[in-house]
């Protein structure tokens, strides 16, 4: 791993910290306040500040040791958790996050952090003890006492790291002898010391010849980078423990180390002593100290409330609820561990890929072995594509992930707009358990901000009109999602005073998008609001932009492959919603035919399936009778405009085909509606393949897909096949209507 | 592959002798054929002087060999170490581990709290 | 110093026409191809090569002539364009390809000014060889995708 690597990995768990510290600043906003919150609070930011020492990032352990000092003496109820307080932590939050976003050059470069950080230091004063002032007045850091150089630089001013190296039993078998590694060191500097430690051999009877037992603890005099000793170690990182810590490295770093290595504590200290990396002094005043501070920090969760309710019925004494809570969270911490892992994003979309040839490809061996007549062989295959539909559905599950991650960010995004605006909003979040596809999550970001902006900002009234009109002071806003037949359907909705439909036609006349004898529906005319370059704000806001993030948005959502509704009612509020398929790489269709060209109807817009010969049709209208409903249907091949040479084959013969016959009856939003086809192929899982920037405007069309011959079928994307057929039905009456003015004259 | 030879002493000593490469390749066999159901004596004798190759597999054998004798409570005299087990040795900082026959009498008891 | 690039040449109905060698990718037999619904002529369809969906391009509708007539020695040009916003893999029709050749920069002429038949910003030159002419075109502008996503808009419309 280069050092960027490394430093990638501090950047990432710094912000996972931060955004730990921003959900319970934004509990404590609300008025919540309890041990918990403040430990964990006190803990993300010790942690970011030990993290930042290692990097030798100053100027983060510089603030953030003051921050953290605050969140101690609250925690240790030496100060009151007010108001104030938590606004002023809050900033000093967001601070933290645009220093861990900078090295410390560009820190002393940037005048302007220079000053939010002075000015946020002072701001704590009246909440930090009494030393922290001091330091922070004298300009000290308040760290240099806990943490001094390692006494024992070399005189020859060189540089002393000091290696830990914990390599995987398995490395001798591999191929790789740590005598080799010692060997490279050896080329970048002197090894002044090395401890090999045997303190992990079994005993005789359970020796493995071939297995790696040797640790080494080396402290190295070189002048060599960071990179290039990691590098030594490049072919045998995974799967090993390998710190390395840099001249600058402070005694908290050793602490550390010493904490994280598998060895007891106090043998690993006197080994880091016999290094010279430490002295002995030094280890003695800092072990003391972090015993004393393990012993305060984590408080079991659950485990503990459990203790005290089963205490409090007096069911079990509490000693021994005492006792076993110790033992439990002992074993606890150690499970939740396992439960997650962190996957390079490109290796899942790599898999996801794979699997999706896999899915091909077992079609072409179902349609081969079904030629086969060999029931055997079709027996195997069936099972063997089940496995496939497992493994698929096994794979794609991996990308989905709640929806609630992204909601949960507006929390903040509604606070400070409402703060900036002068208004009062509160936020309600439905179905944060609704998953989407990772992918989407990315993409839905900025939609969805502008959108929630917008409806802050343009929707809802100040506190004063609200009061006017009687409503509740406090605007609602609410974000919703759920899943709806193959799709996931986000929902922003607020009360506040509707899309202004006599305006937005105003300006959307001013700007030539419409006539101003224009007849539309209310539908079409709340979304002329996507028309680029417009924009019916009075005040254009720097919040939601110059209008020019309407068109934006639609852009966005139509590119996941998606649409966006709105609702608008005056004087009452507005609902937009956004209908997103729930995967774009893989779906369960059915495979139907007209005309010689071979389309892909997603499965979960299918009702059924008749035979069209079975029923009437009312004829001109394009309707059948369905069990006493009449339903609407289109013909495939005439919306398509399919004609029977679609197959140009080399030899440039016409492939002849059945007129239509089979009738597939699929729902869109709450309509129904059939589509005649030629012939129905049956069901087929396929992967989706976009047809690429220059089919865009096709609508009735979203992707193609290959079937297991190799040959290449539409997907159909029915609301746009639905629109496409009533737009062709206007047109033709229109047309219809003007022939027959013509006809009249 | 490495030869080796165990002799039972009369004097209650067990003298091994490893000769030629000690490596990776070979130390699982000589384990599981020549020590791991050895029986010692009060006294170990290891003449390391004839092996020509070494390397970790093989460092870590002697070092197991060594537990070997403690666990059997036994001691151990190295009675010549050879220029491979040497230069290991000195990389590797093992001295106190693989010392010559010159300084058993100093270093045999300070030897048996390393193994601690 | 003189510049020298090489270009594919290849053959439609009897004109030649050349494309810088970098942006094409392969040359494949023409072996079928599957008509998109309600597209313009000079889209002649989608074809499957090996497992990616590909769109093909009639050149000669493109430049304004009549269809291509398919063959038996008809191929398909695929061609991979790399512009600031995307990466397009395209392929173009023709009648025949023949060889790869080099043209060193002062050989290449500027399309003339008019009677040429073909829009001028489609040609990045006009060059000879063995008294026969060439016309070098630019695939960046003649299969723009963008360009071509607006011509089937229009069409669509």
């Amino acid at each position: 791993m280069s050092l960027d690597a490394v430093l990638q990995t501090f950047y990432v768990e710094a912000q996972e910290h931060l955004e730990s510290m921003e959900n319970v600043l934004l509990k404590m906003d609300e008025g919540e306040c309890n041990d918990e919150m403040l430990n964990d609070i006190f803990r993300s930011a010790h942690t970011i500040k030990g993290s930042a020492g290692i990097f030798g990032l100053d100027h983060i352990v510089n603030f953030t040791h003051v921050v953290e000092n605050v969140l101690d003496r609250a925690r240790d109820k030496k100060i009151a958790v007010e108001k104030d307080l938590v606004d002023v932590i809050f900033k000093c939050r967001d601070h933290i996050q645009s220093l861990v976003s900078v090295n410390l050059e560009e820190f002393t470069a940037q005048a302007d952090l220079q000053k939010i950080d002075k000015d946020l230091l002072e701001a704590l004063t009246p909440w930090a003890s009494e030393e922290s002032n001091q330091a922070v007045k004298q300009n000290t850091s308040p760290t240099e006492n806990l943490s001094e150089h390692k006494p024992t630089d070399d005189e020859d001013n060189g540089k002393l790291w000091h290696i830990s190296l914990r390599l995987s039993g398995d490395c001798l078998r591999n191929g790789m002898d740590p005598l080799s590694f010692i060997k490279f060191l050896t080329s970048l500097g002197e090894i002044k010391h090395i401890e090999t430690i045997v303190d992990n051999f079994p005993s005789s009877a359970d020796f493995d010849a071939e297995t790696l037992y040797f640790a080494y603890e080396i402290s190295l005099l070189s002048d060599a980078s960071l990179e290039e000793i990691e590098n030594t170690f490049m072919f045998v990182q995974d799967d090993s423990d390998i710190t390395i810590l840099p001249p600058s490295a402070k005694i908290d770093d050793y602490l550390s180390l010493i904490d994280k290595l598998p060895e007891e504590n106090q043998r690993l200290g006197d080994i880091l002593v016999s290094c010279g990396s430490l002295t002995k002094h030094s280890l003695e005043q800092a072990l003391i100290s972090q015993n004393k501070e393990s012993a305060e920090a984590e408080k079991p969760t659950d485990t503990h409330k459990l203790g005290q309710l089963l205490t409090e019925q007096q069911k079990v004494p509490e000693a021994v609820v005492n006792a076993a809570l110790s033992k439990q969270q002992q074993s606890k911490s150690q499970a939740t561990e396992g439960k997650q892992i962190r996957i390079d994003s490109n290796r899942l979309d790599n898999l996801i890929n794979l699997i999706g040839e896999l899915v091909i490809n077992q079609q072409r061996i179902d349609l081969l072995s079904k030629g086969s007549k060999n029931p055997p062989l079709v027996e195997a295959v069936d099972d063997f594509e089940n496995f496939t539909n497992q493994i698929r559905d096994a794979a794609l599950s991996l990308r989905m992930v709640p929806i609630g991650g992204t909601f949960q960010r507006f929390k903040r995004l509604v606070r400070d707009t409402a703060q900036e605006l002068g208004k009062e909003v509160e936020l309600t979040i439905e179905g944060a358990d609704t998953e989407l596809d990772r992918l989407m999550v990315e993409k839905l970001g900025d939609p969805l901000t502008h959108i929630v902006r917008n409806a802050m900002d343009h929707g809802l009234e100040s506190i004063e009109k609200r009061q006017a009109v009687g409503k509740n002071i406090k605007g609602q806003l609410k974000l919703s999602a759920y899943h709806e037949a193959s799709h996931i359907v986000i929902a922003i909705s607020d009360d506040g005073n509707g899309i202004d439909k006599e305006r937005v036609r105003a300006k959307a006349i001013e700007k030539g998008i419409i006539n101003s004898d224009s007849q539309l529906t209310d539908n079409e005319l709340f979304h002329l609001i996507f028309h680029p370059g417009f924009s019916t704000a009075a005040a254009v806001t720097n919040l939601s932009g110059r209008g020019v993030g309407m068109d934006v948005v639609k852009r966005n959502v139509e590119a996941l492959q998606g649409s966006i509704d709105i609702n608008s009612q005056a004087g009452v509020g507005s609902e937009f919603k956004i209908r997103l398929p729930l995967t774009l790489a893989i779906i369960d269709g059915f495979h139907v035919e007209a005309k010689g060209t071979h389309f892909i109807i997603p499965q979960a817009t299918i009702i059924e399936c008749i035979d069209l010969a079975n029923h009437q049709d009312i004829k001109a209208r394009h309707c059948i009778n369905l069990r006493g409903d009449m339903i609407p249907y289109l013909s495939m091949s005439e919306i398509f405009n399919l004609t029977p040479c679609q197959q140009h084959s080399i030899e440039n013969k016409v492939i002849e085909h059945e007129d239509k016959r089979e009738l597939v009856i699929v729902q869109f939003g709450s309509d129904v509606a059939g589509i005649a086809v030629d012939s129905l192929h049956g069901e087929i899982q396929t992967v989706v393949k976009p047809l690429g920037p220059i089919f865009k405007a096709l609508k009735g069309i979203g992707g193609s897909s290959l079937l297991g011959n190799g040959e290449i079928a539409f997907i159909l994307d029915v609301p746009q096949l639905i629109e496409l057929a009533v737009g062709n039905e206007i047109a033709n009456k229109v047309s219809a209507a003007e022939d027959i003015s013509n006809q009249d004259k | 592959m490495a030869e080796i030879k165990i002799t039972q002493k009369r004097n209650n000593s067990t003298e091994i002798v490893i000769s030629g490469e000690l490596t990776i390749y070979c130390v699982m066999e000589v384990f599981q054929q020549h020590f791991q159901q050895i029986n010692l004596k009060e006294l170990t004798l290891f003449k390391l002087g004839n092996i020509s190759e070494i390397d970790t597999a093989g460092v870590q054998l002697l070092i197991m060999l060594m537990k070997l004798v403690k666990e059997q409570n036994s001691s151990y005299q190295i009675a010549s170490l050879g220029e491979a087990l040497a230069d290991y040795s000195n990389l590797f900082q093992l001295n106190r581990y693989f010392i010559d026959f010159e300084e058993i009498s100093v270093s045999t008891s300070a030897k048996e709290e390393e193994l601690q | 110093m003189e510049k020298s690039s090489q270009f594919l040449t290849f053959t439609i109905a009897d004109e030649h026409f050349g494309m810088d060698l970098h942006q094409t990718r392969e040359i494949i037999e023409y072996a079928g191809i599957t008509q998109v619904p309600l597209m313009p002529q000079f889209i002649s369809g989608v074809i499957n090569l090996r497992g990616e969906v590909v769109p093909v391009i009639d050149l000669s509708v493109r430049l304004g002539r009549q269809p291509i007539t398919i063959h038996k020695r008809t191929c398909v040009i695929v061609i991979e364009l790399h512009t600031s916003d995307q990466h397009c893999v395209l392929g173009l029709l023709a009648d025949a390809v023949n060889e790869v050749i080099d043209i060193s920069s002062s050989n290449i002429e500027d399309a003339p000014a008019f009677g040429a038949k073909i829009r001028a910003e489609f040609i990045q030159g006009i060059a000879k060889k063995d008294d026969e002419f060439i016309v070098l075109l630019d695939a960046e502008k003649t299969l723009s995708p963008r360009e071509l996503a607006h011509l089937v808009e229009a069409e669509l419309q």
